[in-house]
């Protein structure tokens, strides 16, 4: 019974339910009218033909009269009633002056002038409205005309039960139809209800079930979105929780390594100079710390997208061209040789402080992962679709197998190495790509697979803006 | 020079308080934005440093009150590494510099020298003159002791705000802001090249060296004693 209950506060509560109810209230109505009008054009109609037929039967008995005074009417009219086999429905009577019946039906009554309605017993004895006519005759008698109405009063019964019957259907084949398709609704919405608590417990795995393998009716397409929804969800988790193990990680070493180095100051030389020395090395390894947690929350603004909002024009062959400039010298007197290939002009929409950062992190990159007398070149072209840049070296490069994983946060190439470097350089470019809308590439610089050539390819100026932002990884190798 | 310092977090309040007097200022110290806007509208001082999140009023509505009260000294405003995009609110609303949280106090005492010293607007001088170094703003020649010295574009510059700073300590963020336009950290020595370069064509050769590195903090321009 509380099941039942609870169903009904619910189907109550459902908008679907409320609608069918609405409805079903519209129908009724709409019946109710149909029947009035129906009910006019028969049963109206009717009754006026036997109002009519009882007019006119007077009339002609009036008529009667008028030329065989009214003993000649008392005549024909007991003529009609002994012949009631030709007239089976009328009934006739008449009075004197005084109201006294003369002749004619003991049950008709000297009524008033004009039509009116009467019950008497019909001709089995059941009640039957009879249409009654009265007119006074010049000499003071009455003449009563009945004539019987049941015939009317009976269509008007069938058609009363017929509309009935049928409203009574409508309203209730409405009802059941919408406590079902309420009920079928209902039963779907729960079923994201229960999932999305279940995900809010903490069952990521969970979906939202389709119907018959997904027929791709609305609530199909709501639980394929929300699937859709929760898949991203769940691959952005594993994502952040394999960052945030990542982070964990990598911040250990240098901590631990504070520690140590604090450690040995505290327990060895006590002199100025050591001291000194060791509050330096904290200092600077302290700072390495706050520049990764630094990458770390830029990498996260950037994923935010929030930066897209202050997109501007960004005169990507300046930018180039100053990167060129300000890196050249560092480059020169690192014993490696940089080159440029920048054409005039390329301009994109963007974030220039972000592109700056991405730039400028390949170009370090190229720096640190290569030997002396490598050649670092920045070239920037207009590309068939739109805008390229590309940083490339003729240095080791790196293996086919690596250049995916090498864009994850905290990959680097050789372990053992920790010489500066986050290992957060590529993340930043990767994300970088992604709020640009622009396909990141890495391959080898030459032919004969060495060195490394990364590639961003941004979108035409101009339709790039609207479309949805499209995730973008390694494409070919 | 008096300077106010609001700023809710107690221990980076005093490690302020501190610094700041050791460094000669005059010290006064609000912990919370209505405390500060009071001390602000009521007395003049050279400067202020005003953290960007603040419990109730924020850094940037104090910025935006006082300069609609009329106050003018420079302000510097402390962000964090997570909000790198207040500093753009923070000097929309008014304030003159930022500086993100965490910060060495030599490189907060570089910035807040040079704002203290920030000429005037209108006055822009179109010659500077170190000792015997000279630069010309219009013609953008440089010369010391008479003789031309040939700049890239990007060394003018370089030389053009050491000199205008001159005498005071420039950090290497600084440079990175203001000559290359870099709000980030470059893992590579790319300032210590260029001011290497610079100081090749402008020192070498000549008998006082006026390009000196500042151990820790960054490089001072100044005429020899």
């Amino acid at each position: 019974m509380r099941r039942i209950e609870r169903l009904g506060r619910r189907l109550w509560g459902a908008a679907g339910f409320r609608l069918v109810l609405l409805y079903a209230a519209v129908f009724a109505l709409s019946s109710a009218v149909l029947f009035g009008v129906v009910h006019w054009g028969t049963v109206g109609v009717m009754r006026g033909q036997v109002e009519q037929a009882a007019a006119a039967d007077l009339a002609g008995l009036l008529h009667e009269q008028a030329t065989e005074r009214t003993s000649g009417l008392a005549t024909v009219i007991r003529a009609r009633i002994a012949d009631r086999a030709s007239h089976p429905g009328a009934r006739y009577a008449l009075f004197d002056a005084q109201g006294r019946r003369m002749l004619g039906d003991h049950l008709l009554a000297p009524v008033a002038d004009g039509l009116d309605e009467v019950t008497l017993p019909g001709s089995e004895g059941e009640e039957t409205p009879f249409i009654v006519a009265a007119a006074t005759l010049p000499d003071g008698a009455r003449l009563v005309v009945a004539r019987d109405a049941g015939a009317v009063s009976e269509a008007a019964e069938l058609l009363r039960e017929a509309f009935l019957w049928a409203g009574a259907a409508t309203l209730g084949l409405g009802i059941g139809g919408g406590v079902l398709v309420a009920w079928g609704f209902l039963r779907r919405i729960d079923a994201i209800a229960a999932v999305a608590e279940a995900i809010a417990a903490g069952d990521l795995a969970r979906r939202v079930p389709l119907v018959d393998g997904g027929s791709g009716d609305e609530m199909d397409r709501l639980a394929g979105a929300i699937n859709a929804m929760l898949d991203r969800i769940h691959h952005l988790m594993d994502e952040l929780r394999h960052a945030t193990s990542a982070i964990a990680h990598d911040l250990r070493t240098p901590l631990a390594r504070l520690r140590q180095d604090l450690e040995a100051a505290r327990d060895g030389e006590r002199s100025v100079a050591a001291y000194d020395a060791a509050v330096e090395a904290a200092i600077a390894e302290t700072d390495a710390i706050l520049g990764t947690f630094a990458a770390l929350l830029r990498i996260a603004q950037i994923e935010s997208g929030s930066r897209r909002a202050g997109f501007a024009e960004v005169d990507l062959s300046a930018l180039a061209a100053a990167l060129a400039e300000a890196y050249g010298p560092s480059i020169e007197d690192s014993g490696r040789q940089p080159w440029t290939r920048i054409e005039e002009g390329v301009a994109i929409r963007g974030d220039r402080e972000v592109l700056t950062q991405a730039i400028a992190n390949l170009i370090e990159n190229a720096i640190r992962h290569t030997g002396p007398g490598t050649r670092i070149g920045l070239s920037l072209s207009r590309g068939a679709s739109g805008a390229v840049l590309r940083v490339e070296d003729d240095g080791p490069g790196v293996p086919e197998a690596e250049r995916a994983r090498i864009l994850g946060r905290f990959h680097r190439l050789d372990p053992s190495r920790s010489d500066g470097g986050s290992g957060l350089g590529l993340a930043l470019v990767a994300a970088v790509a992604v709020l640009h809308e622009a396909a990141l590439t890495l391959d080898a610089a030459r032919p004969d697979g060495r060195g490394l050539a990364v590639s961003l390819a941004f979108p035409p100026a101009d339709g790039g803006r609207e479309r949805t932002p499209r995730r973008v990884g390694m494409l070919e190798g | 020079m008096k300077i106010l310092v609001i700023e809710d977090d107690a221990a980076t309040r005093n490690y302020l308080a501190k610094g700041l007097s050791e460094a000669g200022y005059v010290v006064d110290t609000a912990a919370n934005g209505r405390d500060g806007l009071f001390l602000a509208a009521g007395e003049p001082y050279d400067l202020m440093v005003v953290d960007r999140m603040l419990p109730g009023l924020d850094g940037a509505g104090i910025v935006r009150t006082v300069r609609a009260a009329g106050v003018r000294a420079p302000i510097l405003l402390l962000t964090t590494m997570g909000g790198i995009d207040d500093r753009v609110e923070g000097l929309n609303a008014g304030a003159d510099d930022y500086l993100v949280k965490p910060f060495a106090l030599a490189e907060l005492l570089a910035r807040l020298n040079a704002l203290a010293r920030r000429p005037a607007l209108g006055s822009e001088p179109t010659r500077l003159k170190v000792a015997d170094l000279e630069m010309d703003l219009i013609r953008r020649a440089v010369t010391r002791a008479g003789q031309r010295i040939e700049l890239q574009p990007r060394e003018f510059r370089l030389l053009e705000h050491l000199m205008r700073h001159a005498g005071e300590v420039v950090t290497r963020s600084m440079l990175l802001e203001k000559v290359w336009d870099f709000h980030f950290d470059p893992q590579t020595n790319i300032v210590e090249t260029h001011v290497s370069r610079l100081r090749g064509k402008v020192d070498r050769g000549f008998e006082a060296e006026l390009i000196h590195t500042v151990r820790g903090a960054g490089y001072c321009l100044r005429a020899p004693d």
